[in-house]
C-alpha cells in the first residue's frame, strides 16, 4: 500500500486538478472547516451518504441505514461505486478504519481521502492561569472501548508493539497507559513534526511529557510530519519489519487526522494490528476557519 | 555523590504496579493491616474496594503465583499449597465488545463464561509452572511435564495430551472465542464449555495427579470489576455466590464500583453471606499507621538505589509474619526520623519567623495592619510597628486577621498583644487560641501575594497528609521532590523550598489527571476548579473569621439531592476527588443523612489553601449543581456571590505562581 499526497490551498486547486468521485462519504461538524469539506463533497460528488459510528451501540449509521461492523462490506457494495471520496474531517477514527479495512480488501473501489486543516484551534479557559497549552478539542470521553473488526484483546503476555500518535489532549495517552493491558517499554510514541503550524509540536511535548517520563517512553519517539499519513505509514511498516511474524501490533491514532489515517491505513494492510480508541466528543468550536486542503490517494 | 543522586532521582518515578510487571515480591512492603486482610487463606470471596493508588492491582499481584512463587522468595518446609492466587486484569476495552451488534444478550452471556472459563483454566496452569519453577520444594518442572489431562476428554475429543498439549489447545481455544467475538454472526457455532470445567474438571484432574495441590484454593482475583458491563457482573456475581473450593473468586474495584448485587438467576449476593469487603481506603486512612507505612515506602524506593542502606535494615518490611514488630515504638521512630530527615519540614514558629525575615513579607504585613488599624477608631493610638516583634512572628501574623474583624477593638487587641509580649495570660497565646485558630489562614494569606514556594507544604508528615493514605500521591509527591532536588553533601536532604515547589507541581499534575476520571473525568475536573476557586476566595478573606475552609456540606443533606447529584457524588467519591464523613457538627447529628465533603487535600497546594480539616461551607443543592455544572456564567456569578459576602476587592483574584 502507498498513499499519494496533494495539497491545496482553496477547493478551486482541487476541482482543477482532480477528477470527480461517485459518492463521498463525510460525517458531521459544525466548525468552519468541516462545513467547507462538506460543501465540497457535496459540489463535487455524484451523491454524499452521511456515516457516524455510535461507540455504544457499536454499530455504523449511513444516511438512514444501520451496519453492524462485520456488515460494512455490504454497506461498500450497496454504494456501487468505484470512486469513493472519503472526508477524514468529518469522518472520525472509528468510521475510517472500519471502510478504509474493507475498501483495501475491495480492488474495485478507488478510495481518495480528503482533509482540511484548521485555522486555529480553540483553547480552555479554566481559569487556571497556568496551561497555556490546553485545548478545548474533547467535551467528554467515552474512555477506551473496542471496536469491532479492529480491535483485538490486549494481553501483556502476548508480545504487542503499541504505537500512540501523540497530539494536544496529553491525558488521551495517560489513560491508555492507565486503565489497558500495555507495558510501556512495548511502546513507541509518534508526535506530528513538522507540526501544522510552526510551534503547535510544543503544545503536543508539552502535554504529554509528563506520561512520557513517568512511563520512561522517551526512547522510542518517532517524528512524522502532521500533515503526512506515507511518513506514518512507512514508519508502522518499518517497526513491523522489525518484529517477528508472531508479534502484534496496536496502533492508537490520538494524535493529527493525518497520522490517524496513515496508521488505519496500515492496519486496513496488516492482518496483525489491530487499533486501540477513546472515542471523544467534539467540543463545539473546536477549531476555527480553514487551512490547507489535502488529498490522499491509496495506491 | 553525582552518581547517587542521579539514581535516587529514579527511585519514585515508577509509580504504578503495571509498570513493574506480574512479579512484584522484590518491591512488596507488606501492609501494616496484612494480618486483616485474610486472604491467603480465605475460602471465601472478597471484595477490595480502594481508589486508584491505593496499593489495590500491587496486592493483588503480591498474591498472585506470579509472585507468591517468584524465584526469590524462599519456602520453609512447613509452606503447603493452600492457596493459590490467580490474577486476571479484565481487558475492558475488548470485553465492552461482548454486547449487541445484533445478538441476544443470553448468547454473549454464554460467550462470556466461556471466555472466563478459559482465561481462569490458562491461569491455572500457568500457576503451575510457577510453582514449579520456584524454590517450592514439593513440586518440580518434571511433575508438571508428566500431567496428562486425558481425562477432561468428557469435554471435547481435544481436550486432552500432556501439560504443554493442552496448555496449547486451552490458548488455542481462547483465540478461536476471540474470533467468534470478532464475527459475532458466528457465534452460534462457537462450541462453549459448561462453567464446571476448570473446578470440577481441570483442577480436579491436577489434584489426582499431583497430591502437592490436594487441599489447594485456587483464588481469582478479577481486577477492574468496576470496568465490566452489567451482565457479565452479573455473571461474576454468580460465581462469587457459588464459589467454593478448589476455586474462589475475589473482585477488585474502585468505591461504588459494584453496579449490582444481582447474579444471573433469581438470588443476589450479599456481603457476609456471600463475600467480606475490604476497603483498602478505609484501611489506608482510617486503621493504620499510614505515616509508618508511608515512611517505610519511601526509605525502601530509595534504598533500592543504594543510599541510606547504612542507616536501617529494611528487609523487615517484605516479612509478613514480622508486621507486629513493625508497629514496636522504637523501630516506628527510627523509621519516621530517617524519612524525616531526608524530607524535612518546619513548625509553624519557624515558619513565621523565616516570613517575616523577607523584608517584602514584613512589609506587606505592616501595610495590612495599618490598614486595619486605620478601618477603626481606637481611644489608643497604636503604630502598626508595634505589632512586630521578634519571638512573636505568629502572634504578628494573626493580627490583621484580628483587628479586621468587627467584635474586636485595636485596645482589647492591643492590650492582649501586650500580655502576650509581657509573658502573662492572653488571647493570643492562652486559651483564647488566636494563633492556634487563626496562623494558618493568616499565614497562607500573607503568603499568597507572592510568587514563592510555600514551606506550609513541606515536610514528610505534611506529604502524608497531603496523599491521605493515597500512595500513588505520596509517591507523586516523593518524586517530584527527589528530581528537582540538588545533591550538594553526603547527607541527602531535600531542603523545605524544594519541597514546597515539588507539592504545588505535583499538585498540579494529579489534577490535570481529572479527565482521565471515567465518563464524568471533564466535569470532574471543571468541579474542582470551581470548588477549590471558592475555597480560595475564602481563603483571602481579611478577616480569616472562618479560616481553612476545604470542605462542604449540603443543606438538608442526602434528602435534598436528586439522582444525578448522587451519581456525579458517587463519582467524585470513587475517583478520590471528594471524601465522605459524617458530620461532625452537632447541630447537624440529628439529621442521619448529613454528611461533609472534604476536597482531597493534594489538590490544596494547587489552590494555596489549607490540608487541614478544619471548616466547612455550606452549599444549597443550587449552588452544589452550579459547581458540577460547569455553566460559567452561573458558576462566576455564584463566585461572584462569595466575593461580594466576603468583602474581596477586585485585585484580589485566584492565583497560581508560575512553576517557571
Amino acid at each position: 500500500m502507498k498513499i499519494e499526497m496533494l495539497e491545496f490551498s482553496s477547493t478551486k486547486e482541487i476541482v482543477e486538478y482532480a477528477a470527480s468521485w461517485n459518492i463521498a462519504l463525510v460525517g458531521s461538524g459544525e466548525d468552519d472547516r468541516s462545513k467547507a469539506s462538506i460543501q465540497y463533497a457535496g459540489d463535487h460528488c455524484d451523491a454524499v451518504v452521511t456515516i457516524s459510528y455510535d461507540p455504544d451501540e457499536m454499530q455504523i449509521l449511513a444516511g438512514d441505514d444501520i451496519y453492524q461492523c462485520y456488515q460494512i462490506p455490504e454497506l461498500i457494495k450497496g454504494l456501487t461505486a468505484k470512486q469513493i471520496l472519503l472526508d477524514a474531517t468529518t469522518l472520525g477514527v472509528p468510521e475510517l478504519g472500519l471502510l478504509l479495512k474493507h475498501l483495501y480488501s475491495n480492488k474495485k473501489v478507488k478510495a481518495s481521502i480528503l482533509y482540511v486543516e484548521p485555522g486555529s484551534y480553540g483553547q480552555t479557559d479554566t481559569n487556571s492561569g497556568i496551561n497555556s497549552r490546553e485545548f478545548n478539542l474533547s467535551s467528554e470521553l467515552k474512555g477506551y472501548k473496542g471496536i469491532p473488526s479492529l480491535t483485538d484483546a490486549l494481553d501483556i503476555e502476548t508480545p504487542n508493539s503499541v504505537v500512540f500518535f501523540l497530539g494536544f489532549e496529553g491525558y488521551r495517552l495517560q489513560l491508555a497507559l492507565e486503565e489497558l493491558n500495555i507495558i510501556p517499554h512495548e511502546c513507541s510514541l509518534v508526535f506530528g513534526v513538522p507540526s501544522f503550524r510552526s510551534g503547535w509540536e510544543m503544545n503536543a511535548f508539552d502535554n504529554n511529557i509528563k506520561s512520557i517520563n513517568d512511563n520512561d517512553l522517551d526512547g522510542r519517539v518517532f517524528y512524522c510530519g502532521a500533515d503526512n499519513p506515507a511518513a506514518v505509514l512507512y514508519q508502522l511498516q518499518s517497526i513491523r519489519s522489525s518484529l517477528g511474524d508472531d508479534h502484534k501490533m496496536t496502533v492508537v491514532p490520538i494524535g493529527s487526522k493525518p497520522h490517524s489515517i496513515g496508521a488505519l491505513c496500515f492496519c486496513a494492510s496488516d492482518k496483525k494490528t489491530s487499533v486501540l480508541y477513546d472515542h471523544p466528543v467534539k467540543a463545539k468550536n473546536r477549531s476555527g476557519s480553514v487551512g490547507s486542503y489535502h488529498l490522499y490517494k491509496i495506491v | 555523590m553525582a552518581d547517587r543522586a542521579l539514581s535516587i532521582k529514579d527511585a519514585f518515578s515508577t509509580n504504578r504496579a503495571e509498570e513493574l510487571g506480574l512479579d512484584v515480591w522484590d518491591y512488596f512492603v507488606i501492609p501494616l493491616f496484612y494480618d486483616e486482610l485474610d486472604l491467603i487463606a480465605a475460602k471465601k470471596a472478597r471484595r477490595i474496594v480502594g481508589g486508584r493508588g491505593s496499593g489495590k492491582t500491587m496486592l493483588l499481584r503480591f498474591l498472585s503465583h506470579q509472585s507468591q512463587f517468584s524465584v526469590s522468595r524462599s519456602f520453609s518446609k512447613d509452606d503447603m499449597l493452600e492457596n493459590i492466587g490467580l490474577y486476571w486484569r479484565a481487558d475492558t476495552n475488548f470485553l465492552t465488545m461482548l454486547k449487541k451488534q445484533g445478538v441476544a444478550e443470553e448468547a454473549w452471556i454464554r460467550v462470556f463464561k466461556h471466555y472466563l472459563t478459559l482465561v481462569t483454566s490458562i491461569e491455572v496452569l500457568k500457576s503451575l509452572e510457577s510453582v514449579a519453577k520456584s524454590k517450592f520444594p514439593l513440586v518440580n518442572v518434571s511433575d508438571i511435564e508428566g500431567l496428562n489431562f486425558d481425562s477432561l476428554q468428557d469435554y471435547g475429543d481435544e481436550y486432552c495430551g500432556d501439560y504443554r498439549a493442552f496448555y496449547k489447545k486451552i490458548v488455542k481455544k481462547l483465540r478461536i472465542c476471540e474470533s467468534s467475538i470478532h464475527n459475532p454472526h458466528t457465534i452460534d457455532d462457537l462450541i462453549m464449555l459448561p462453567d464446571s470445567f476448570v473446578a470440577s474438571g481441570l483442577i480436579d484432574s491436577i489434584s489426582e495427579q499431583l497430591t502437592a495441590f490436594k487441599n489447594t484454593t485456587f483464588a481469582l482475583f478479577i481486577d477492574e470489576y468496576e470496568n465490566l458491563l452489567t451482565y457479565q457482573q452479573k455473571s461474576i456475581n454468580t460465581k462469587i455466590k457459588h464459589g467454593q473450593s478448589p476455586l474462589i473468586y475475589h473482585v477488585a474495584m474502585k468505591k461504588n464500583g459494584m453496579e449490582t448485587n444481582d447474579t444471573l438467576g433469581e438470588e443476589s449476593i450479599q456481603g457476609i453471606a456471600d463475600y467480606r469487603t475490604i476497603d483498602l481506603d478505609y484501611f489506608l486512612y482510617e486503621a493504620t499507621d499510614i505515616e509508618l507505612f508511608s515512611a517505610e515506602i519511601f526509605l525502601q524506593r530509595i534504598s533500592r538505589t543504594g543510599a541510606l542502606l547504612n542507616k536501617i535494615d529494611l528487609s523487615i518490611i517484605m516479612d509478613k509474619d514480622r508486621v507486629q514488630e513493625r508497629l514496636s515504638g522504637e523501630y516506628k521512630k527510627r523509621v519516621i526520623s530517617i524519612a524525616t530527615e531526608v524530607l524535612p519540614g518546619i513548625s509553624h514558629q519557624e515558619m513565621a519567623k523565616a516570613a517575616l525575615n523577607a523584608s517584602r513579607n514584613e512589609n506587606k504585613l505592616l501595610s495590612e495592619i495599618d490598614r486595619a488599624l486605620q478601618s477603626k477608631s481606637s481611644q489608643t493610638k497604636v503604630n502598626p510597628n508595634e505589632f512586630i516583634l521578634e519571638g512573636f512572628e505568629q502572634a504578628s501574623i494573626v493580627v490583621p486577621s484580628l483587628l479586621y474583624r468587627g467584635n474586636n477593638s485595636i485596645d482589647s487587641i492591643y492590650s492582649e498583644w501586650k500580655a502576650l509580649v509581657a509573658g502573662e495570660n492572653n488571647k493570643f497565646s492562652g486559651s483564647g487560641g488566636w494563633i492556634a485558630n487563626n496562623f494558618v489562614g493568616s499565614y497562607l494569606r500573607l503568603f499568597r501575594a507572592y510568587d514563592r514556594p510555600c514551606p506550609f507544604y513541606s515536610g514528610f508528615q505534611t506529604f502524608v497528609k497531603l496523599s491521605r493514605g493515597n500512595i500513588r500521591h505520596f509517591l507523586e509527591l516523593c518524586n517530584a521532590a527527589v528530581l528537582r532536588c540538588q545533591p550538594s553533601s553526603e547527607e541527602f536532604i531535600v531542603d523545605v523550598d524544594t519541597q514546597a515547589l515539588a507539592t504545588r507541581a505535583a499538585s498540579e499534575d494529579i489534577l490535570n489527571e481529572a479527565p482521565t476520571y471515567g465518563k464524568m473525568g471533564s466535569q470532574l475536573r471543571a468541579f474542582i476548579y470551581n470548588l477549590g476557586h471558592i475555597f480560595e476566595y475564602s481563603q483571602m478573606r481579611r478577616t480569616q473569621s472562618e479560616p481553612e475552609v476545604n470542605h462542604f456540606s449540603i443543606k438538608g443533606g442526602y434528602s435534598a439531592l436528586n439522582d444525578e447529584d448522587i451519581k456525579f457524588l458517587n463519582e467524585a467519591e470513587k475517583w478520590g476527588v471528594l471524601y465522605q464523613e459524617k458530620s461532625t457538627k452537632e447541630k447537624d447529628k440529628s439529621n442521619p443523612d448529613s454528611v461533609e465533603w472534604i476536597l482531597n487535600p493534594i489538590y490544596a497546594p494547587y489552590f494555596f489553601i489549607s490540608y487541614r480539616k478544619k471548616r466547612k461551607i455550606d452549599f444549597n443543592p443550587d449552588q452544589f449543581r452550579i459547581l458540577c455544572s460547569g455553566n460559567k456564567d452561573a458558576t462566576h456569578s455564584l463566585e461572584k456571590s462569595y466575593r461580594d459576602k466576603w468583602d474581596l476587592e477586585e485585585s484580589e483574584q485566584p492565583y497560581n505562581y508560575s512553576l517557571l
